[in-house]
């Protein structure tokens, strides 16, 4: 299946905004996360944890659903195939793994938004959960999103057996 | 030898054309490149550590819901959150 120029153009030009967008949102959820860790103002402390959570189901989720999803179709509608590159296969992959890992953090997001909203939380509140959300996820997921579009725009070399075989059965 | 081995890996991603332009002259497959085995290592070794540091216990119970309290009141008050509704 290859499509047309034009509407390969709509599609990457969809892929791209989706991704750099997700990455913009994660960068934003992390701001947030901080601002939560470090204010000292109660209100400013709920806001943000309401506010991260509106972001991931509004945001977040969308777009990493919305990455994936164009990722998958422009690959597959393009020469370069889905499973003939390894740095096409790598991006499938981290975007997988980071959509997974962020499915599994909504509850956690959300627990927290509820608590937020619910009570004042102080400096020692859920700290775990709080610092949980920021540097291991938040920040993992951003490095993780950064590699995925370095791998974009480098395109590092390396053929699949498969794309390989491919390759090469068309040739001879 | 080495001329066909970098013929058979190059790959034009600075064309302008964003196509794939992978030569492949060479009659055996030339494996995996540097940078993917080092990225599947990578990947590898931080499955495996997670992996051990769930199944060990070491760092405490790991998981999503591991700070969730598990009783129905809060349970509630994440629906109800999750639904918009005005907490107390």
């Amino acid at each position: 299946m290859i499509m047309s120029p034009r509407l390969r153009s709509f599609v990457l030009t969809l892929h791209v905004t989706c991704s750099a967008g997700l990455i913009g949102a994660v960068a934003g959820f992390l701001a947030l996360g901080v601002a939560g860790l470090i204010s000292e103002d109660a209100v400013v402390v709920r806001a943000t944890y309401v506010a991260m959570e509106l972001i991931t189901w509004s945001i977040l989720v969308p777009l990493s659903f919305a990455s994936l999803l164009t990722g998958v179709v422009q690959s597959l509608a393009t020469p370069w195939g889905l499973f003939r590159h390894y740095w096409v296969l790598a991006k499938l992959l981290l975007t997988v793994a980071v959509v997974i890992i962020l499915l599994l953090q909504t509850e956690p997001i959300s627990y927290m938004a509820a608590v937020a909203a619910k009570t004042t939380l102080s400096s020692v509140d859920l700290r775990d959960l709080r610092l949980s959300l920021v540097l291991p996820h938040a920040g993992g997921g951003l490095l993780v999103l950064f590699l995925i579009i370095m791998l974009s725009v480098y395109k590092p070399r390396g053929l699949t057996r498969y794309g390989w075989n491919r390759q090469h059965a068309r040739r001879t | 030898m080495r001329q066909c081995k970098a013929r058979s890996h190059r790959i034009d991603a600075t064309n302008g054309t964003d196509q794939p332009n992978e030569s492949t002259e060479q009659l055996s497959y030339p494996g995996a490149p540097r940078w993917a085995k080092i990225l599947g290592i990578g990947a590898g070794g931080l499955v495996v550590l997670f992996s051990i540091i769930f199944l060990t216990g070491v760092g405490g119970p790991h998981g999503p819901g591991r700070h969730l309290p598990s009783s129905n009141a809060d349970g509630a008050v994440v629906n109800n959150a999750r639904q918009g509704a005005q907490l107390p």
